[in-house]
């Protein structure tokens, strides 16, 4: 209501102002006009009766008739405003004045100029007096301005009267007019005060005319369809969120700069056995308590700074105790890009944490048992191998005897061979449990492919022979370089070929391919064996595994070879893939190996020359070697393999020994168990390295991969894992002797 | 007007001389001062015809019959006076037939025994006959001019200015007694 009168007002007000202005100007100036002309007028007036009374007085003045004279001038009773009158003759004396009762000194003593003068208050005049050109005296008038006076009076009760009455009519048009103005003004000011009001959105304000009211008004209307449609979308966006909040699993709240709940949804509340409406507004302190409050503080902080945080912590709260929760802090900014309030995401993880603390539990008990058990291998693989040393050693010697008969020498290379296998499957299982660890060592040097093959078709001539299965050879690839170790490399291919061998029949055919492909190469092995069933194919390379034939174990072994296979495959960056077209109709191994180009050739370690077989010069260079082993019948064993190949050999029980003998004589290098009685190996070659400068190699049950790490760190050259073959050692003495030469 | 304060002025000094020399005549002398005056005025408030001057450049003159009065306060009144362009003299007569070429004529008080007589020779001469004779109105002077409560007064018989064809201003009426026919 108070816009209504203000406007309304306002328009009137400037309406009356500007009649009462024009108004006044108006009459002010027909005032001065008038006061001006009325002035000359007077003037007029008293002049024109001044020259009559003058004509009048002239024989009275001549003759000195002042009986005549009064006479004339008494006349002037009919001009109320004339006051004074005086005839003065030639001479200027007093002749008669006017009335005849006023004093001489109210008039002037003689005549002056002929004209009129404006004193305060009254009009003077003279006037000669003259008959027929002749001067006989002056004639004085004075007159009071009260018809000027009386006159201005008359106007400005004129003026007031207009001016009232104008005012008037003002008052009536621009109160008629005003309503054309105002009306449409206040009835948007009343629009306008409604919604701010009653947030009513879908008052529309009337439109009273076409021209920029009608506008504003047209324009408002359109502007409150915006935000009536945008306020309505507001709350439909507001419930459906409101509707995903209070249904999400997760607390959500919203955190003003004072740290209170600005909004929680229901998930949030019921925590805390209440209701949304009774959070809101209070400080987190009072909901949660001061200790957790004190907690998250810092990060709540931080996110008021400006960052997203996200921490799990135990928080102690004071209704349901320690809690362990997941929190999602995001500051909240306004237009302005200040930040006005910090939404979180909080997540009790307290069932997860526990979980997650006996899954912990659990992992470290399987790593545990996991360790237990390669240590078991490890311990067991040296255990079993130990003894075998010795055998293998003896039967090989046995074999290669001349001096025994044909029938004893097979035999004692039945017993090698046997032993030999048996330690290949305590090695398979020990090289299983290294890849699986993914801690087998691979020496990588950039290798000919061919080469290898054909040293690992050599190592299974014999078996070919024995099953007389014909060997085909395809070897198309060219180039062949890629980057490996040679010792895996030759492994993989045994193993493959191995394979094909065992489940190929008596006079079937292996057969061996090479090609290029994309700067890949791939080694296609294929045989006429039993081949596999479908769900063989896919169980080919899993550990332990065998065809539906395990179980009859007419084949032997334990399934691992290829697994490993895979896993060394894989560990080369290449591939290996078995097809089959079922049961009987054979089966066909890929394996595949990206090939070197120039570059990577320079970062893979060493040279294309693939260590050759058994330098014959080592057979008659010899030496003196000093030979530590506890077990009596390995060291009688290699004492008898080394001085075959004409080794003067120095034998050692004990560390105390070996030490006693490397002062007595002068020893070439060292040939050593690690485990010993008195000591390890480790320590001993350390020593003698540092007193006399030598070289060894160590013989270990401990195939294990962080016990050759040891060996080479205390100074041993190779490493020989137990039983130890012939070629083993053989390759192992040249290259200790090959590493003296050049040290 | 300055002119004619200075005229007034040296009037007044001779007139003052005169009454130095002729005390005892004073009170006469200032009567016949005023009188002089009255003649000259006369002239200003009448209208002659034109044939009532020998031509444009004739005086006019202001006679005296009879024994002078004035003494020279008649000619120091008229000196440098002058009417309607034309100069004012003054000629004085001792008998009533020698009088001619005059506008204005004093009769004094010496031709009172004759004055009827006198008259009668001046009718329809065109001549303003003046006289402070008593009752010389009545018997045809134009204007008497006489004396009450010690002021002079004027008497004008219409008839004898009718009588000589001359025109009064009807001011000159307003100031005198007018004896009507």
């Amino acid at each position: 209501m108070q816009y209504q009168t203000s406007i309304k007002h306002k328009v009137m007000t400037v309406i009356m102002l500007t009649s009462v202005a024009v108004l006044l100007v108006t009459v002010i100036a027909f005032a001065a006009y008038d006061f001006l002309t009325f002035r000359q007028s007077l003037v007029r007036n008293l002049s024109t009766e001044a020259q009559m009374l003058a004509e009048n007085s002239t024989a009275a003045l001549a003759f000195k008739n002042d009986k005549d004279a009064e006479e004339i001038l008494s006349s002037l009773d009919s001009q109320p405003h004339v006051v004074a009158a005086a005839l003065y003759d030639a001479d200027g004396k007093l002749f008669v004045k006017y009335p005849p009762q006023i004093a001489n000194t109210a008039l002037p003593p003689i005549p002056q100029k002929r004209g009129y003068r404006f004193g305060t208050a009254r009009l003077t005049l003279f006037q000669p007096v003259m008959q027929s050109g002749v001067p006989l005296g002056t004639l004085y008038l004075q007159s009071d301005l009260s018809a000027i006076t009386t006159r201005l009076k008359l106007y400005g009760v004129i003026s007031l009267g207009i001016m009232l009455g104008s005012l008037l009519v003002a008052f009536w048009i621009s109160n008629t007019l005003q309503r054309r103005i105002s009306n449409p003004v206040v009835a948007l000011a009343e629009t306008a005060r409604k919604i701010s009001d009653e947030r009513n959105y879908s008052v529309r304000a009337a439109k009273f005319s076409d021209d920029e009211l009608g506008y504003l008004t047209e324009a408002f209307n359109s502007m409150l369809d915006q935000i009536q449609a945008t306020h309505s979308e507001l709350r439909r966006s507001r419930e459906h969120v409101q509707v995903i909040a209070d249904h999400a699993s997760v607390h959500l709240c919203q955190i003003d700069r004072q740290h209170r709940y600005t909004f929680v949804n229901r998930t949030f509340a019921e925590r805390y056995d209440t209701t949304p409406e009774l959070i809101v507004g209070k400080p987190i302190s009072e909901v949660t308590g001061q200790q957790a409050y004190e907690s998250f503080k810092s990060h709540l902080e931080k996110a008021f700074a400006g960052q997203r945080v996200e921490y799990e912590m135990e928080i102690a709260y004071n209704t349901f105790g320690p809690r362990w929760v997941h929190a999602v802090y995001m500051p909240e900014r306004d237009l302005n890009g200040q930040i006005v309030a910090v939404v979180a995401v909080i997540n009790d993880i307290t069932d997860r944490k526990r979980i997650e603390r006996e899954l912990e539990r659990a992992r470290d008990d399987a790593v545990a048992a996991s360790h237990a058990k390669d240590e078991f291998l490890a311990a067991l693989s040296h255990e079993l191998r130990t003894p075998l040393n010795p055998v293998l050693l003896l039967a090989s010697e046995g074999a290669a005897t001349q001096e025994f008969s044909p029938e004893v020498r097979q035999t004692f290379n039945s017993i090698a061979k046997n032993v030999s296998l048996e330690a290949r499957l305590i090695d398979d299982l020990l090289d299983l449990t290294r890849i699986t660890r993914n801690k087998l060592p691979l020496e990588m040097q950039v290798i000919d492919v061919h080469a290898v093959l054909k040293n690992a078709i050599e190592t299974v001539r014999s078996d070919f022979d024995q099953k007389q299965i014909t060997l085909g050879l395809a070897l198309a690839a060219s180039p062949l370089k890629i980057c490996g170790d040679a010792v895996r490399l030759q492994q993989i291919f045994w193993n493959v070929l191995k394979n094909a061998v065992k489940f190929t029949d008596v006079g079937g055919r292996v057969s061996i391919a090479t090609h290029n492909e994309d700067h890949r190469m791939f080694i296609e092995i294929s045989d006429t064996g039993i081949g596999m069933t479908a769900a063989e194919r896919e169980r080919v390379f899993d550990a332990f595994a065998q065809g539906e034939h395990a179980a009859s174990h007419r084949f032997g072994g334990l399934g691992l070879g290829l697994a490993i296979s895979q896993r060394l495959v894989q560990l080369h960056s290449g591939m290996i893939s078995a097809a089959s077209d079922g049961r009987g109709k054979g089966a066909t191994f890929t394996i595949e190996f990206p090939l070197l180009d120039d570059v990577q050739q320079k970062s893979c370690d060493g040279d294309a020359t693939v260590v050759s077989r058994m330098n014959p010069k080592l057979v008659s260079s010899g030496g003196k070697v000093l030979l530590v082993e506890d077990h009596e019948p390995t060291r009688l064993a290699l004492t008898h393999l080394l001085q075959r190949r004409h080794f003067e050999v120095v034998p050692a029980a004990t560390i105390a020994e070996a030490r006693a003998a490397a002062e007595k004589v002068k020893i070439d290098f060292l040939i050593s168990d690690i485990g010993l009685p008195d000591g390890d190996g480790y320590g001993l070659m350390a020593e003698l390295q540092k007193l006399h400068g030598l070289k060894g190699i160590a013989l270990t049950g401990y195939g294990r991969e962080d016990d050759i790490a040891r060996s080479q760190n205390a100074g041993f050259v190779t490493h020989l894992t137990k039983p130890v073959h012939v070629r083993a050692l053989e390759n192992a003495l040249e290259t200790l002797i090959a590493s003296q030469r050049d040290g | 007007m300055k002119q004619g304060l200075t005229i007034c002025l040296s009037k007044w000094l001779c007139i003052f001389l005169l009454m130095l020399l002729a005390a005892d005549a004073r009170a006469q002398t200032k009567e016949y001062e005023i009188k002089a005056v009255f003649l000259l005025n006369f002239a200003q408030f009448t209208a002659w015809p034109t044939n009532a001057f020998a031509d444009d450049k004739s005086p006019l003159v202001i006679g005296v019959l009879g024994d002078d009065p004035f003494g020279n306060v008649l000619e120091l009144t008229v000196k440098n006076e002058s009417w309607m362009g034309r100069k004012i003299v003054v000629k004085r007569f001792s008998r009533a037939n020698e009088v001619k070429n005059c506008q204005v004529l004093f009769i004094t008080q010496s031709e009172a025994g004759r004055l009827s007589r006198i008259i009668s020779q001046f009718k329809d001469r065109q001549i303003l006959t003046v006289s402070d004779i008593a009752d010389a109105a009545d018997k045809g002077v134009c204007i008497q001019i006489y004396t009450r409560n010690n002021k002079l007064r004027l008497k004008i018989n219409l008839n004898a200015v009718k009588n000589e064809n001359l025109t009064l201003s009807s001011k000159l009426l307003r100031v005198a007694d007018v004896m009507s026919p």
